[in-house]
């Protein structure tokens, strides 16, 4: 076998891959054609679009710059690849008081405004893909979701209810600050020494608002429900 | 050895031949991008779509309920009418705040009448005093 | 393929000797630093597996969180370490069968220090919170354009002397390093120009992402190792290749089975369906090459038990071998598309395997190579057999406590995780036990390689033995027979 054979061979072994499972896939999914949704025509043209509130550029940079991918995922899979379904509170909501059972598989337009969706690694702690929907509904924190994501991030542990989270303290994303006049409406629940208070800083508004944006269990055209028929 | 094998010329061209092996692909992958090179069309472009036709549509609306044509010809008569029915200026000199500069511009353009002068005070002199018992020094 | 003739002439010593001789500087310094870095990857690994089951741990230090240490420890440990070997390996053994002296020692030197830059200003950048987010290819994305020009300057002598090579044909283990040098660049160059130059979706990307992981360890780690493993062992045992022709086939079967592999990690995720169940059978799949290449060389080993007794190079080739077996083992195991891959997915297992293949079976057979042919480059022998004992034993209790983790913990730690009737607390708790295990695991290989980076500075040093006899795993005097198969 010659050498110029030997790299032949390599490149079409290597190269029909190449072409079958990166190039073709990446370049068609860029063009991915929006699936019509008459439903909610008023609302956003006819298309399905899963909107989201919040900063989602900033905060998935926060999110990826601090290794939240290690520890959680943010793919709630179809059934027959995993069991994150059945969860109540993973996919959506089992028992939304409006709408009922919410809950659906993550599909491709849901990771819309980020450029690299953060599937994650492992599952030391929850998947996140419903976590504002998780924590605006929850009894804990539904009062002020946002008070209670900036205490988790601060350190999980502190609260009583997550007594066994592994999820490492973020002190870092936050800030010290002299407490003037009066203490500031977003100030954590700590207690960081006399007249002083800790506020969030820039990162941690931006990753929370990034996590309250999660919420991907919006209602979804009839070419993207799996959902089994109504009993 | 066989030095036809190993000579600079085929060291030289083996190092070329090596860095294009390399980037084959990357090679390709332009080839390949540049046949779909395109920005892709967003979600949100598609959405915004439906917005701007409706912005279109307003904007339709408003021009032709609002010509501009007639705005620019009714504009100099209605100037001339505004013009015209100008209400003159009111003057109330007691309005006036004192020490205001309208009140010094005021005093400078009508300045007061001259004051009547007033008598000089009567001088106490040993010739013109008027004896204290006399009484028929002429008074002025 | 022309087979080895264990006879040496005089003018073939002196060839090798010349070889030896100039590749002394480049093989030591990627050795070393590639060793320095590994103690650093460790250090960082030791830190996140103790961050994870004790999360307030260092919790103070902002460089020090549990997110920014993994992916520091990754980095570290893929291009820091496991890079700079494989260039050590590259540069040394297609040296040696091509017959050419190295003749870009200075080019390599400055290409090697920039790779160390790039790398320490890569790590200090993730660090310090600038890490892109994508498993594996964290480093802020000015890094991997450096990196990239840093190996081609490495690299492209051994593909030259390649080419000028004396005629005859090409050893298998020739075959396996060539395409390594030509995967590297090929793999790393669509997965970063995709992920960070040209916009796609983002599902797509973190496809890409995963199927980059999987080309690292399958297109450049396995293949340099096992042409490392195709070298060393001949030369240690004496004996030739069992078969040639099932090591082509398992190289041929290398090459067509592992570009499909990687997206197996993406199942369930809103990509084209046959992408992660393709990538899952070529995972499973590898197993063909691996045996393959582990038949034809454990055969000869396994027939050769004193020398295996005697010899570190060909122990630890010898234990990376089986570590290689274990790993497709989990490969198969833990991806079988409708049962484990659910459960392991998202588990444990995926970076108990990722160290198993990175250490297990690469590193092993690395350190193996190293003790072969620090040697004959530095013409010294290493000084204490016991350090040799230690790093091996050491990081045997390591890797096997790896090993169970991925398959026993990885496992049961997903099904715990996809049983959803449990409250998430209660399944986030089993994977506790085994985190503590990967803690244990990391002690016992940071310790060992303690005494590998002292032992191979002594002999960068140049204080190492003087002598004709290698330095071997019992007493020496047993040695005198086996002198002229060590070399």
């Amino acid at each position: 076998m010659s050498f110029r054979t030997f790299i032949l061979a390599l490149t079409a072994s290597f190269g029909i891959a190449w072409l079958a499972i990166i190039v073709i896939p990446f370049f068609k999914m860029r063009d991915l054609a929006p699936i019509a949704y008459p439903e909610a025509k008023t609302v956003t043209a006819g298309v399905f679009f899963p909107k989201r509130t919040g900063r989602v550029v900033n905060g998935a940079r926060v999110y990826a710059e601090n290794g939240c991918y290690i520890c959680h995922t943010q793919l709630v899979r179809p059934t027959y690849a995993g069991n994150d379904l059945y969860r109540p509170d993973w996919g959506g909501l089992k028992m939304d008081p409006d709408r009922g059972d919410t809950r659906r598989e993550t599909n491709a337009f849901d990771f819309n405004g980020e450029k690299f969706a953060q599937i994650g690694l492992m599952r030391i702690g929850p998947d996140l893909s419903n976590v504002g929907r998780r924590v605006e509904t929850a009894e804990a924190s539904s009062a002020n979701p946002t008070a209670w994501l900036m205490a988790h991030l601060y350190n999980p542990r502190n609260d009583p209810q997550s007594w066994n989270s592994k999820c490492p303290p973020h002190r870092f994303l936050f800030e010290k600050q002299e407490i003037k006049g009066y203490r500031s409406p977003d100030a954590l629940a700590v207690d960081v020494g006399e007249n002083m208070e800790m506020v969030p800083g820039p990162d941690a508004k931006a990753l929370v608002s990034y996590l309250l944006s999660l919420k991907k269990d919006h209602p979804v055209p009839a070419a993207l429900n799996f959902a089994p028929p109504e009993e | 050895m066989d030095p036809t094998r190993d000579n600079p010329i085929i060291r030289f061209t083996t190092f070329w031949w090596g860095i294009g092996t390399f980037l084959i692909f990357a090679l390709l992958l332009a080839v390949v991008w540049s046949f779909n090179g395109k920005t892709p069309v967003t979600l949100e472009d598609v959405v915004a779509k439906a917005r701007y036709e409706t912005r279109a549509k307003v904007d339709q609306a408003q021009a032709a309920e609002l010509s501009q044509d007639a705005i620019k010809a009714a504009m100099p008569e209605m100037a001339k009418k505004l013009a015209a029915a100008k209400p003159a200026p009111v003057e109330k000199p007691d309005q006036v705040i004192p020490d205001s500069p309208t009140a010094k511009k005021l005093a400078a353009a009508n300045p007061p009448p001259p004051a009547a002068p007033t008598p000089p005070a009567p001088v106490e002199s040993p010739s013109s005093t008027p004896p204290a018992t006399g009484q028929d020094a002429p008074k002025p | 393929m022309s087979s080895d003739t264990p006879i040496s002439t005089a003018q073939d010593a002196l060839t090798r000797s010349g070889i030896d001789r100039s590749l002394r500087h480049p093989v030591m310094f990627f050795l070393m630093s590639g060793s320095a870095w590994l103690a650093i990857s460790m250090l960082l690994g030791l830190i996140s597996s103790v961050k994870i089951h004790n999360p307030d741990f260092m919790s103070d230090c902002a460089t020090m969180s549990l997110g920014r240490v993994y992916a520091a420890h990754v980095n570290t440990l893929v291009y820091g370490w496991g890079m700079q070997a494989a260039f050590a390996m590259i540069l040394w053994l297609m040296a040696r069968l091509s017959g050419k002296e190295c003749s870009m020692i200075g080019s390599i030197l400055t290409a090697g220090h920039l790779w160390n830059i790039g790398i320490a200003i890569g790590v200090v950048g993730i660090l310090a919170g600038f890490g892109t987010g994508m498993p594996w290819m964290e480093f802020p994305p000015f890094a991997w354009p450096v990196l990239l020009v840093a190996y081609a300057v490495i690299v492209i002598g051994s593909f030259i002397q390649f080419r000028v090579r004396p005629e005859g044909g090409a050893m298998i283990s020739q075959w396996y390093l060539l395409a390594a040098m030509i995967w590297f660049p090929w793999v790393y160059l669509t997965a970063n120009i995709l992920l960070h130059c040209i916009p796609g979706h983002p599902v797509m990307a973190a496809g890409i992402n995963a199927w980059f992981k999987s080309g690292m360890v399958f297109l450049f780690f396995t293949p340099v190792a096992l042409g490392t493993v195709y070298y060393i062992t001949p030369k240690v045992t004496g004996l030739p290749i069992f078969s040639n022709q099932l090591a082509k086939i398992g190289f041929w079967s290398l090459a067509i089975i592992a570009p499909w592999a990687g997206m197996q990690k993406l199942a369930g995720a809103p990509i084209p369906i046959f992408l992660p169940y393709v990538g899952g059978a070529a995972t499973a799949l590898i197993f063909i090459p691996a045996c393959a290449a582990a038949v034809n060389n454990l055969r000869s080993i396994l027939a050769n038990r004193e020398t295996l007794a005697l010899s570190p190079a060909l122990r630890f080739t010898f234990a990376g071998l089986i570590s290689l077996v274990i790993l497709v083992i989990c490969g198969v195991f833990l991806n079988l598309p409708n049962s484990t891959l659910k459960a392991s997915q998202f588990s444990m297992a995926g970076y108990s395997a990722e160290i198993l293949a990175m250490y297990g079976f690469f590193s092993f057979v690395i350190f193996g190579a190293a003790y072969f042919i620090v040697p004959r480059v530095t013409r010294r022998e290493w000084l204490s057999r016991r350090l040799i004992r230690w790093h091996f034993l050491f990081s045997v209790y390591g890797i096997i406590t790896v090993a169970a983790v991925a398959l026993i913990g990885g496992y049961l730690q997903g099904t715990d995780q996809e049983n959803w009737e449990l409250p998430w607390m209660t399944a986030a708790q089993t994977g506790a036990a085994y985190a503590v295990a990967i803690t244990f695991a990391w002690c016992m290989i940071l310790l060992s390689n303690f005494f590998f980076f002292i032992h191979l500075t002594l002999m960068w040093l140049r204080l190492g033995r003087r002598g004709p006899n290698p330095t071997l795993l019992t007493n020496p005097h047993a040695a005198d027979a086996l002198d002229s198969a060590a070399h």
